[in-house]
């Protein structure tokens, strides 16, 4: 299995490393997500990303004389995808915002809209329908080498981020009153994470699609929270926990020929299941 | 306002003016605390207690005048703070320890002194050797002192309780009561604590700023609980059932 796991090295390397980087990027940002028990608001601003790239060609198959090379290029969907999670973001987080609904109607209200408009935009495209399915499903089988650098350093900056500032993003998520006792300009660190994770949200989606980026958002905080005592452990932990099981999750859809993304996913699935079942044993 | 000019002041509200949306909930609050005095904040539901607090912890802006600091400079610093509620998600783990280390947030502590100000925090609020216990494993009443220590791991100069007895039974009202008495009076710490309750601000009480309507009366705490104000603000029986705590004014 490890045998032809390397062997698909040369071919897939661009596609392994940057799916190791992004569900390690996405677990860190998903600490925050879960720290603050907002899954469902981390799939409404993926959904609302896939509307985003969905936008982008729209548009671009829309203009009379296509500039195919700009508003095809990774950047200009990449633009899209990252503006429309961070207007998700931005919308789900004010209480009182449209018609005064709580945070969780207007997070329905934004995953329902990009869902249906996501696949109206694009229905009478003829590839465009097929990008959309593409992204739903998931599949990191593509990604070049752009993507390795891209994701790379993105996760260097969450990284470097999360050791720095750690403690004071944990007060944060958890005490936002007393956060603003000690100083903390809470208005303002909350719109930096909230357009953070729309950020790394954004970029994932148009290389990974809405399964592979929920799942690793999700999924390894999740875990981590169920395994480790301390809020602060799950800094390291869901990394962690995110690269062992994309590393497995790999190597099994290389020997046995399944689409990795899902694998991944499916195995950190099960593996919070078994989290769940030691923490109710205990 | 009466307050005792003999220890310097460590903040003073002028002429403030506070509320929420434009609206003000407070008008022309008037008010110096100094150091070493134990403060109440006494008035009835929806009188502005917690929101002058959030003034002046700056996080509510001013509508209208000032808060001058001594020295000149962020309070934050110098300040613990125990909020009302700490709406902490029940399914995030979390230690005594991780729970009160977080109040270090914002100061620049060496190692060995967070080890040295997590023992005496925990200590001094009667829960030394929890430090690994889970926090969603304590009663609500050491809740309620993790939320102290917490505020006192910062060693500050004034700590802000607001409303700090909710949901605690009586024995552990009275033990976080003269937890609070022993740090004024062997510490010296200035106290600030917002409540409903004339008794503890009787038993307890230096000074007392009462509630009422938009305005503010703040003092030493004979000079602003006395009768005719009880009895103006919460009708003829306010004034009994205090044993032998005494009311300032007239009997």
């Amino acid at each position: 299995m490890i045998e032809s796991f390397l062997a698909s090295w040369s071919l897939f390397h661009n596609t392994y490393i940057t799916g190791w980087f992004l569900a390690a990027l996405l677990s860190l940002v998903g600490v925050v997500v879960v720290a603050r028990d907002q899954i469902f608001l981390g799939l409404a601003v993926s959904q609302a990303s896939l509307l985003g790239v969905a936008l982008g060609m729209w548009l671009a198959s829309a203009l009379p004389h296509e500039p195919a090379s700009t508003f095809r290029s990774e950047l200009w969907l990449s633009l899209w995808s990252i503006s429309f999670g961070a207007m998700a973001a931005f919308l789900t987080s004010r209480p009182w915002g449209l018609g005064r609904e709580s945070p969780e109607a207007i997070t329905g209200w934004v995953y329902a809209t990009a869902a249906s408009v996501a696949v109206l935009v694009l229905s009478r495209s003829p590839h465009g329908l097929e990008e959309v399915h593409r992204l739903l499903s998931s599949t990191i089988i593509g990604a070049s080498a752009t993507d390795v650098v891209t994701f790379g350093f993105l996760l260097l900056l969450a990284v470097v981020a999360a050791a720095r500032w750690h403690e004071a993003i944990t007060l944060l998520v958890m005490d936002a009153d007393m956060a603003g006792a000690v100083g903390l300009a809470v208005r303002p660190c909350n719109t930096v994470l909230s357009l953070w994770a729309a950020f790394a949200i954004g970029l994932s989606i148009r290389v990974s699609g809405l399964l592979f980026t929920f799942g690793s958002l999700i999924l390894p905080a999740l875990i981590a929270k169920n395994v480790v005592r301390e809020v602060r452990a799950m800094f390291w932990a869901a990394p962690v926990i995110a690269l062992a099981t994309t590393l497995c999750a790999f190597v099994l859809a290389n020997y046995y020929d399944l689409p990795p993304g899902q694998v991944a996913v499916a195995l950190q699935g099960l593996l919070l299941t078994c989290a769940w079942l030691l923490r109710r044993r205990e | 306002m009466g307050a005792d000019l003999s220890s310097p002041p460590l903040l003073s509200a002028v002429g403030v003016s506070v509320g929420y949306h434009g609206d003000a909930v407070l008008r022309e609050v008037n008010l110096t605390i100094h150091r070493g005095e134990f403060w109440f904040f006494l008035g009835g539901n929806g009188a502005g207690k917690t929101t002058l607090v959030r003034a002046l912890l700056g996080l509510l802006p001013l509508i209208a005048g000032r808060i001058d600091t001594y020295p000149n400079g962020p309070l934050f610093t110098r300040t613990g703070f125990v909020p009302q509620r700490c709406d902490l998600n029940p399914s995030l783990p979390t230690t005594v320890r991780e729970f009160v280390t977080l109040g270090l947030v914002g100061l620049r502590v060496s190692r060995a002194e967070r080890v040295r100000r997590l023992g005496w925090a925990l200590d001094t609020v009667g829960l030394a050797g929890l430090e690994q216990r889970s926090y969603w494993a304590l009663s609500g009443g050491q809740r309620q002192r993790c939320l102290i220590a917490r505020a006192l791991i910062r060693e500050p100069h004034l700590l802000l309780l607001d409303e700090p007895t909710t949901g605690l039974d009586p024995q552990a009202e009275h033990a976080l009561f003269e937890t609070l008495r022993r740090l004024h009076q062997s510490e010296g710490r200035t106290i600030v604590v917002v409540t409903h309750d004339i008794g503890l601000a009787l038993r307890y009480g230096t000074h007392a700023a009462f509630f009422d309507g938009a305005t503010v009366e703040a003092g030493p705490i004979e000079a602003i609980l006395t009768r005719e104000r009880l009895q103006h603000a919460f009708g003829p029986t306010a004034t009994t059932g205090y044993g032998g705590a005494s009311l300032g004014g007239h009997p």
